[in-house]
Parts: C-alpha cells; structure tokens; sequence
C-alpha cells in the first residue's frame, strides 16, 4: 500500500516573495501579472479582501481603503512564476531528507509538493511524528501548507485541496471518505467543473456512481482518468525535478589542486563527457551547475543560466570559462562536480539550401550572445524592455530578464517535446505619445526653475550653471499613480536652452517642486 | 602667406585622408552600404551612407544635443530582416518609450545594463562580434586606443554598426570610426542640429543642417512672448 503525503501551499507565489524578502511582511503586498489582452490582474495579495483575477486597480482601491485604517505601506510585486516554480524544486530538495522520492505538481503553475512516504514511518517512531517534524522544517522557512496523506496521488491531492480539519491548527487534514470530496478535488479544467455543477453534481461520490460510459460521451476521457487516479484504478507517477541528476559528472584529483589551468581543463573534460549524454537523448542544457569542492570548507558553486537548451561543448565551456574568469578559489579544490539541473529538448532546425530568410539563420547567434552576456553580467543586466499602458513615464517601461525565459516554458525533465519560439516574444506595443527624451533620470533630480509673471519656466539651473531658455513647449499635464503612493500631477514641459540643448522638466503640483526628468 | 601654406596644408592633409579612405573602403567593398537615417547627412558621407561593419561616433557638443536620435535613426536602417539592436546602457539612463516611438521595435532590442567600464567595454565588444546583432548603441565615457580598434575589428568580423555617442571631450582624441560627426543642436531654429563631419568625408570638416521633422512648430511657446 503506498503512502503519499501532499503538501498544497495555498498561496505558493505570496509565500515564496514573502519568505525571500521577509521585510515585506509589514507591507500590503499586491502581486500582480499582465494578461494576453495587456491588462494587469492581481495574482495573490495580502490585502484580506483584494482577491486573485481581480483587475489591479481594484485591487489596488480595496487596500487603499484597509491601508487608511492599518496604516501599511503598499507594495506592488510584479508576479514570476518562473522564480515561484525554482523556490518549490529547491523546496523539493530539501524535503529530500525525509523521503527519496520527491515530487513537484505537473501543472503549469505548482503550488503543491509529493512525497511517497511508503515503508519509512518506522523510521520515525510514526507516519504521523514525520509529518510534523516535516512541517514543522517547511514553516521554519516561512511557509504554511495544507497536508494530508492518502494511498494516491490524486486522493492526497483532493484531501489537501478540500478535506476538512478537526484542528483548525493542524496543518494536517483529516483523511475522509473520498466520495465526500467536492467535485474540486478532482483536478479538472474549469469548464469541466462548470459543467459538473451545471448538471448538479456537487461530490466525487455522485460522479462515481454514474456510468463510466455516459461520463466518457460528456465529459471526455480526462474526468474518468481523475477518477481512476484517485481511487487507484489508473497509475500516476511522480513528477520528481531532480529524482537523481540526470546528467552529471565527476572527477577528483589525488591531492588538492590550485593550478587554474589544471582546473579548466578538468571543467572542459568534464563538459566534454556530458555532452554526449545529452545530445543521445536530444537534450540540450538550460542550467548547469559547477561545484568546486575543497578541503572541509564550503563548496563553491557556479551558475550557468542559458536562453536556448545547448549541447554543444564549445559554447558550454565558453560560459563557463567566462565565470571562471572571475571566480576566485580560496582554498585547493579537490573535486570538481558539474551538474545539468534543467534540461529542454534540444530545437532542430532544417537548413535551407537558398536561404530564403536571414531571420532564421540569426537565431543561433543572438542565443550565443545573451547566454554570452548573461553568464558574465548577470541575468538581471540583460533585459527585454516591454511598455506598460501606464502614464506617469518612470512606470510606462518595464525590464524583463531575456535568460530564463527558455526554462520558464520547459522545465526540467518534465518538458514536453517541441519547437521553441525562434525570436524574441513580439509583446511590445507601440504608443501613440508626444515626444520623450530618450535618456530618463529616474528619479527625476530636484532643480531651480526661474518663472516667468504667467509662470512659464525662462531658465533652469543646471549642474551649478544658470541657463536660459529660448524656447519652451507644453505643459502637458500627467495626472495618475493615485493608486500608488500617492496621487502624481505634473505639468511636463520641453525645453530648449540658448546653447540648444533640450530637456525634460516638471512642476509637480503637489509639492510645488520642479524636478530634471529626461534629457533629449 | 601663412593662409597659403596653411590652405596647402590643408589640402595634403585631405589628399592623404582620401588615400587612407580609400584602403579602408578596398576591403570593406562587399559589405551593404545602409542610410544613417538622415538623408542630408548620407550626401555627405563618402559612399552617400555607411557601411556594415564599420563604427560612428557621434560627439555631442553639449549635454542635450540629441545625438541618441541621431544614433537611432541610424540603428532603425541597421536592424533589418531580424537583427538585434543592442543598447548598452551603464549609466541606467536610457528610456526605451521614447526610442519605440521613434519607430524601433522594442522586440528586437536587447538592453544591457553593465555595472563597470570594464564590463560596459566587454559587453560592447560581444555585441559588434555578434552575426545576430544589426547595431550596438553605447555611451562610453573613456576610450583607449586597444578597446577602440577592437571594436573596430569586431564590427569588421560580423558587420554590425556600431554607434558611439561621446561627450565634448572626445572631440580631438584619436578615432578608430568611419565616421565621426559633431552634433551641435541649434537654438530658435527651424533646424535642429548642425552636423560637422570630423571624419569620415572626403570633405573634413563639412557642416550640414538637420532639421527636427517631428517636432510641431504650432506648439512652441516662447517664454519671452509670454511675458508679454
């Protein structure tokens, strides 16, 4: 009889910004994400009463309204799920400890963990002691689970999702009957439970009970596969992140090391001996870790993100050397262990005999120039610039890390097979808008404007220089961010000093203050 | 006298600049010749625009010259069928609404934000390598002779642009671009800039006249005449 525990955290993405930025939890935190139709729509909140779908302005107005009473800041979050879906397989191998086989959902976005308990409740003294010391670990870093333990996934699932706790403390819910369950339980699409409650069935056990035929002809074969799963009539496997490393390798010298060549050449041989492995199976690497091992010291890692899955060793070991470059060992190294900790299917391309498009054959190369780019700058450094519809300018741009954006969409071992986008995503838009400068000083610097009687601007004194303004166009007012900090109203204006340069400058209203915003 | 000899002077000096042109553009004859976005200024360069693989520097005269405009029309010609632009950004100042109005797509730009010179160099450096890459925008403050013609040869291998906006200082420091403009925008004009070609002309020191097309001459206010 298997024994599966299930670990639902239900508010995955709050918890995991929470727990990484434990300043945060002082603040009115708002998560948020842009929808296909460019729309922000909150994901998860703190605010008891913004709820997630909400638009982010409403959102944004019910805490406004409880922050007027509790008197706490308001903090937006953009929402990644790519960094929410790495907390959870870290999270996964730390629960390593108390089980081998640990699993994450096979969602989309998982929010829950799996462990097989099965035949190690004697271990410790009893399942249920396990448990316990098992959250009582998972809280020390800040989270909250729901748990419960059934002889299937699908059952664990439905328990932790809808059962019901005898100890509203208790992380721990109570296993039930199953055909108790609410329809929820199931796992299914939203338009399969709209039907379902359509049609008045409200309980797995009402399901259960009808003809498996008449369930197949109108709700298609997925609802009796939920079914079968949770009652243990279908297999299901455990979708584990890193079961063992799938590719990996290791090479350990006889004595300590310090010689930097004697080092690279071992990280090259070791590149060289993944490869083959990865490219057998059509794989290619995404993340890859190095670890330098001294003498009882702390190991050193490094990270290697990629934009494309790559199983070439030459590009591989370029990244790597780049890193290499920078690192600095304190101590001999006595083993160098090298890692793939995400892989994605490797991405096929026919060559084209007359190429017809240079766009296709321009692809390989920018891959290589932002791993390039990435692996030594940093990922946050090499950024997609994408608009927001929003009006105060400090807001109307939003920067996007370009590496990772692969691995966000095909995870490890679990991708499906298929053919990655080959450009840059097209999410930008362009807006109809006066003229910006094209150099933005965020925050905008406070300066001394001279007015005119009609209170225009005639001169602006700039790095310790009084220059005066031959022309003068605006203002345009900018009234928006209410939903922020505070209402912003601002009077733009562009200007033009004697010697022809041209900036961009504010009144802002609120607080009679004029401020340097752009330079043309 | 003196005007003689200097004008005689002068004429060697642009006889022996034509001939180092002249090297420089033997081996460079197969790359596409693109527009600098300006078509006045295109009049004015030697072969009526740029080439791939070859770098410009534009020095701004004063701080708010425009010379990023200048820069990206240029870029908008260099990044066709697909290519990247790559705008490396140290000083965390550049402002990706204003160059998407200007007719860039946001889609294929790529912003680097290096934290140091070195970096901002490196990064400047893989992004002219780059067959991927179309035009590399950067602001670099300083420049050594080695980065300069590394640069030089980068462009050189993949046929990228690269695009330099340089301040006043960097007027009279030796140069490794095709071309090197000075922006002087003009004040209370119908013109924007004045553009004198330090390098890169068969005439050095030729001046053209660059008029701002976007800009709405019903909406200037004249803080003088308000006062009135």
């Amino acid at each position: 009889m298997s024994r599966i525990l299930c670990l639902w955290f239900p508010r995955w993405p709050l918890e995991r910004l929470l727990a990484a930025q434990p300043e945060l939890r002082q603040h009115n935190v708002l998560l948020y994400e842009q929808t296909p139709q460019g729309t922000l729509r909150i994901v998860a909140a703190t605010a008891g009463s913004a709820r997630p779908g909400m638009s982010l302005a409403e959102g944004l107005a019910i805490a406004e309204g409880k922050d007027s009473e509790h008197q706490s800041p308001i903090h937006l979050e953009s929402h990644d799920p790519w960094a929410d879906r790495q907390a959870l397989v870290d999270l996964a191998e730390a629960c390593r400890c108390y089980s081998p086989t640990v699993g994450i959902e096979d969602a989309p976005r998982p929010d829950c963990l799996f462990l097989d308990l099965t035949g190690l409740a004697h271990l410790h003294r009893s399942e249920a002691a396990l448990i316990e010391q098992m959250i009582g670990k998972v809280s020390s870093r800040g989270y909250m689970p729901s748990a419960a333990v059934a002889e299937t996934i699908g059952a664990a699932w439905g328990i932790a999702h809808c059962g019901a706790s005898e100890n509203p403390q208790s992380a721990i819910r109570n296993p039930q009957s199953l055909s108790s369950l609410p329809v929820v339980a199931l796992r299914l699409p939203e338009e399969t439970l709209i039907l379902l409650s359509r049609l008045g069935l409200r309980r797995v056990g009402q399901v259960e009970s009808l003809p498996r035929e008449a369930l197949i002809s109108r709700f298609g074969p997925q609802l009796l596969l939920r079914l079968d799963q949770m009652f243990g009539r279908a297999a299901e496997t455990l979708l584990t992140p890193r079961v063992a490393p799938q590719f990996a390798a290791e090479l350990s010298f006889e004595a300590p090391v310090e010689d930097r060549e004697t080092i690279e050449a071992a990280c090259q041989a070791l590149i060289k001996q993944l490869v083959p492995c990865m490219a057998a199976r059509q794989e290619g690497a995404v993340q890859l870790e190095c670890r330098f091992d001294g003498e009882g010291a702390t190991p050193v890692r490094l990270m290697i993100s990629l934009y494309r899955p790559s199983a070439s060793a030459q590009h591989l070991w370029e990244l790597l050397k780049l890193r290499l470059e920078s690192l600095r060992l304190s101590q001999p190294v006595s083993t160098v262990h090298l890692e793939v900790l995400a892989s994605a299917p490797l991405v096929w391309q026919q060559q084209e005999l007359f190429a017809t498009s240079r766009r296709e054959n321009l692809t390989p190369q920018v891959n290589v120039l932002i791993d390039r780019l990435s692996n030594r700058l940093g990922r946050q450094a090499v950024l997609r610039p994408v608009l927001l519809r929003d009006a105060q300018p400090e807001h109307a741009c939003q920067y996007l890390p370009v590496a990772g954006e692969m691995a966000r969409a095909a995870k490890p071992h679990a991708a499906k097979r298929g053919r990655a986008k080959q450009t840059l995503p097209m999410r930008s838009r362009a807006l109809a808008q006066d003229e910006r400068p094209l150099c933005l000083k965020n925050p905008p610097r406070a300066i001394k404007v001279g007015l005119t009687s009609e209170q225009f601007p005639q001169s602006v004194r700039l790095a310790g220089r009084e220059h005066e303004l031959s022309r003068v166009w605006g203002p345009e007012r900018i009234e928006t961010g209410w939903w922020r900090s505070g209402l912003v109203r601002r009077d733009y204006y562009r200007v033009e000093t004697i010697t022809g340069s041209r900036y961009w400058i504010f009144h802002d209203l609120r607080r009679d203050l004029w401020c340097l915003h752009g330079v043309f | 006298m003196p005007s003689a000899l200097n004008n005689s002077k002068q004429q060697v000096l642009q006889a022996l600049a034509e001939q180092i042109e002249q090297c420089h553009l033997a081996g460079s004859a197969e790359r596409e010749l693109i527009s600098s976005g300006l078509p006045a200024l295109d009049r004015c360069l030697a072969e009526g625009g740029l080439r791939r693989g070859r770098l410009m520097e534009l020095v701004a005269a004063v701080p708010g010259s425009g010379a990023a405009r200048l820069a990206l029309s240029a870029a908008c010609h260099a990044c066709d069928e697909g290519r990247l632009l790559v705008v490396v950004d140290r000083r965390r100042e550049f402002y990706p609404p204003a160059a998407n109005s200007l007719g860039i797509a946001l889609a294929q730009m790529l912003v680097v934000r290096p934290n140091n010179a070195i970096d901002e160099a490196w990064a400047i450096d893989q992004a002219l390598r780059s067959l991927g890459v179309g035009a590399v925008l950067g602001w670099p403050d300083k420049l050594d002779d080695h980065t300069f013609r590394r640069w030089q040869l980068a462009a050189e291998t993949s046929g990228t642009i690269g695009l330099l906006i340089r301040p006043a200082a960097a007027r009279s420091q030796p140069s490794w671009a095709e071309v090197k403009l000075l922006i002087t925008p003009l004040a209370n004009s119908t013109d924007r800039w004045e553009v004198e070609i330090l390098r890169g002309c068969r005439k050095i020191g030729r001046k053209v006249r660059i008029a701002d097309c976007d800009h709405d001459p019903s909406a200037i206010r004249n803080p003088q005449s308000a006062l009135i």
